[in-house]
């Protein structure tokens, strides 16, 4: 004979509701494509104002030592917050930005327009100060100077993407107004592999960058002016800088271009 | 030189004393980050800190003679004073007992220098023994022997010798030479010097670890 069975001890707690904690800022709806664009550009360790995208004086900024990005959003009411790459991840797999949050700095909750909710906590990360936003501002005040732009189109970057974006490669890359050149060591000695490729840009001289770094940049630019330092470029929501390398006594020739 | 390059906060491949020296002798100074002198200085400063080092350890061990010495002293009074009681009493107290180090160690002395001779006859046959032994090239150099037992070291030429190598004196004389001639070559790019954004002055995170 069967029983029947009946549950009389129900374990389960009933989740306890989570507190919202500050106050409540609208999200204008380019805010999340702003973190979007900015996350490639963020270094992956390093201090803390440059692993995340930072919202300064209602400006998103990727602050790296080697490229420094901004991007206007439409108007902002959240004062000053660094947002993680971790966080911008998990915002990005809702797939619809979020209309609104509530923010006391360390504990952000995130509101859909469909009702679904996301909190998050950054423990580690402080709140950036008014001195972080006049640091931001002051890169551009001091560095900007934009007179005429280098276009960088789509069929342009996959072409540098697939010229320069090895692991084998060496760290930096050089230009020098007609061509791009690249390098690599298989022994570790001397440069077993140079190759020199066109690249018209109104750089004047040969300039030498960060292999990264340049191919950050030209992941996001529009319109590059090289003939200026650090480099300046253009993107659809706002400016960038590109900080170069000092030159070498060990340049690449770029003499022949018989490829 | 006004601009700033490598960095807008700091150098991507360090800011330590030798980095700043081996970028200056590959001609990739950044004067906006690195010091013309800065292996100098940090020479200097850590000569110093290491007499100040040494400095502090004598000093606590002259702190901890002195508390030696003053129980001593104290142990001395104490022991008079043991004396004295013995003399009216006639009460020999434990202070009074000596450690007898010299009789511990002329004891000792003897016990060892009764094992010499068989140490010695030890050694001598271990020495004979592996002589005859040995493979050609190999030498007996030296042995020795403690209470339990022998050691002997053998030794052969190596089939491949070292290559020469500069002392360190004639290596330090060719470096010397390369740093001033890069001193002299690019001494006056470091009197113009870019300032890099000053976001190191901003507080660190108290939060962070350290």
């Amino acid at each position: 004979m069967l029983q029947t069975l009946t549950n009389t001890r129900p374990y389960a707690q009933p989740l306890s509701p989570i507190k919202v904690k500050g106050d409540s800022y609208a999200l204008p709806a380019d805010f999340m494509s702003g973190l979007t664009f900015l996350r490639p550009l963020l270094s992956r360790r390093g201090n803390w104002f440059d692993t995340h995208v930072n919202l300064l004086g209602g400006k998103l900024y990727a602050v790296t030592n080697q490229l420094i990005v901004e991007y206007t959003p439409d108007s902002v009411e959240l004062p000053n917050r660094l947002f993680s790459s971790k966080m911008i991840r998990t915002l990005e797999a809702f797939q619809t930005p979020p209309r609104e949050v509530f923010s006391d700095g360390i504990e952000f909750h995130f509101r859909w327009d469909d009702g679904q909710e996301l909190s998050m906590r950054q423990l580690h990360s402080p709140l950036p100060g008014s001195n972080h936003q006049r640091v931001a501002e002051e890169s551009f005040s001091r560095f900007w100077s934009f007179n005429e732009g280098t276009k960088i189109t789509a069929e342009t970057r996959r072409y540098l993407r697939k010229l320069i974006n090895h692991k084998k490669l060496a760290a930096d890359i050089f230009i020098n107004g007609q061509s791009i050149a690249s390098r690599m060591s298989s022994n570790g000695n001397n440069w077993t592999l140079e190759s020199t490729d066109p690249f018209p840009t109104n750089a004047t001289r040969i300039m030498r960058f960060d292999r990264q770094a340049f191919l950050n940049m030209i992941g996001v630019a529009d319109e590059v002016d090289f003939s200026v330092s650090p480099v300046c470029f253009r993107h659809a929501h706002g400016r960038g800088l590109l900080i170069e390398r000092t030159s070498t006594l060990d340049n690449p020739d770029f003499g022949s271009l018989d490829d | 030189m006004t601009e700033i390059r490598d960095g807008f906060f700091q150098h991507p491949s360090g800011n330590a004393p030798n980095d700043q020296m081996e970028r200056l002798l590959n001609g990739e100074h950044n004067p906006a980050f690195d010091d013309l002198f800065s292996t100098t200085i940090s020479e200097v400063d850590g000569d110093i800190r290491e007499v100040e080092r040494a400095r502090k350890k004598l000093l606590s061990q002259l702190v901890n003679l002195r508390k030696t010495l003053l129980s001593l002293r104290a142990n001395r009074d104490e022991i008079k004073q043991a004396v004295q009681t013995f003399e009216e009493t006639g009460e020999i107290a434990p202070v009074l007992l000596p450690a007898c180090n010299a009789m511990v160690a002329k004891e000792q002395a003897a016990l060892r220098k009764a094992d010499a001779p068989l140490k010695v006859t030890e050694i001598d046959s271990a020495k004979t023994a592996l002589t005859k032994e040995l493979p050609d090239e190999w030498d007996v150099a030296d042995a020795t022997a403690d209470d339990e037992f022998v050691y002997v070291t053998v030794k052969r030429r190596r089939t491949s010798a070292a290559a020469e190598r500069p002392s360190s004196d004639e290596s330090r004389v060719r470096i010397i030479e390369r740093v001033q001639q890069a001193f002299e070559t690019y001494g006056r790019d470091f009197l113009d010097r870019a300032q890099p954004l000053p976001l190191m002055a901003i507080p660190a995170n108290p939060r962070a670890s350290p």
